[in-house]
């Protein structure tokens, strides 16, 4: 025999009437996106704004120096070329590039300039 | 479909308690009248779809959890679709997600307990409703619940307060859901007050009643049996 007290039955007999609760409500059509506006403007005049947290994507630079060159030069070029690069607080690949520049500036190829300047972004 | 909204911009005036009694409550009778019953979470600490998800809630409870701001219209109109009633719980706070529900609702019940801060929030919340009425052309019935009461003696305060809302012809639910143990323990047994272990938990019978007695006010609201008590916007 179980010690546990005979549940009593506290059902007060009558049955709510669910379905006539839910025949009494209007059918409302699916908001529109204007009336969606609508209603969060109102919230926000009166007093209840957005908490939604703002999801920030937060823009990465990135850096246009990606690809590779590599060639070989005499040890006194590479050791000029560095320390002309830290003489000026430089990097060496703006070194190369602006030394590319001004030999095309010099040898007057407009071509590969506007390339360069077009593209280089 | 009954789209009924919990909703108060302060925190601990009884949503998510009033929330589940209500929503086990309507289960529990819809289990007899093959009726689903949507739970649609919108509080961050998600207290109630911890206690839906609990092994003793009913099966025609479906539970929209994890809902927010953007997301939470979208959720109503799927909920409007497959269930007889839907009941939204909203976090403690005045924000959009309030007026979003609001705008919504068949009926906003607006929980408070006996306490002034309790009372302005509950103030709060009516003009968004009277607004959001204004705007969608619709009218949006509101009810205040008396919540955590006691079933002894109720306070000065408790009084002074019920009779301003009364005086302000501010709608006033008759049943008051009474601060009972049985209510806390739904929490941490799930289910509704009906299946708490009687040895475990005190009360339960009073707690079956205020939690019958709640349901069927809310059921005669809607159904406007008790229509004279709801003011309706113009």
């Amino acid at each position: 025999m179980s010690n546990e007290r005979e549940k009593i039955n506290t059902d007060l007999g009558e049955d709510l009437d669910l379905g006539a609760a839910i025949k009494m409500t209007e059918e409302k059509p699916n908001f529109s996106q204007e009336e969606r506006n609508l209603v969060a403007e109102t919230s926000e005049k009166a007093g209840f704004p957005s908490r939604q947290a703002k999801k920030v994507r937060r823009k990465r630079i990135k850096s246009p120096y990606t690809e590779q060159l590599g060639f070989k030069a005499r040890p006194i070029v590479k050791e000029v070329f560095q320390e002309f690069s830290d003489s000026i607080n430089i990097y060496d690949y703006t070194t190369f590039e602006q030394a590319l520049i001004a030999l095309l500036e010099k040898e007057g190829r407009k071509d590969l300039l506007l390339k360069l300047e077009k593209e280089g972004t | 479909m009954a789209t009924i909204v919990f909703a108060s911009s302060k925190g601990g005036a009884g949503k998510t308690t009033a929330a589940m009694v209500l929503t086990s409550e309507l289960a529990r009778q819809g289990e007899k009248q093959d009726i689903n019953i949507a739970l649609i979470d919108a509080d961050p600490n998600q207290h109630s779809s911890k206690w839906a998800l609990k092994k003793d809630t009913s099966k025609n409870i479906s539970l929209y959890k994890d809902i927010e701001e953007n997301t939470l219209i979208d959720a109503i109109e799927e909920a409007e679709k497959q269930s007889g009633f839907i009941i939204i719980d909203l976090e403690g706070t005045a924000s959009m997600a309030v007026g979003m529900a609001i705008s919504r609702a068949d009926l906003v019940i607006i929980p408070c307990q006996g306490s002034q801060n309790d009372a302005e929030e509950a103030i709060k919340t009516i003009k968004n409703i009277k607004q959001q009425s204004r705007a969608i052309r619709r009218d949006i019935k509101y009810c205040i619940l008396m919540t955590r009461t006691s079933p002894a003696i109720v306070s000065r305060g408790c009084k002074a307060i019920m009779s301003e809302f009364e005086n302000a012809g501010l709608p006033l639910f008759d049943v008051q859901l009474i601060d009972r143990e049985a209510f806390r323990a739904i929490r941490s047994f799930g289910g509704s007050v009906n299946d708490l272990p009687r040895k475990e938990v005190s009360g339960i019978e009073n707690a079956e009643k205020n939690a019958y007695a709640f349901a069927a006010e809310v059921i005669n609201i809607i159904t406007g049996k008790i229509e004279k008590r709801i003011i309706k916007e113009a």
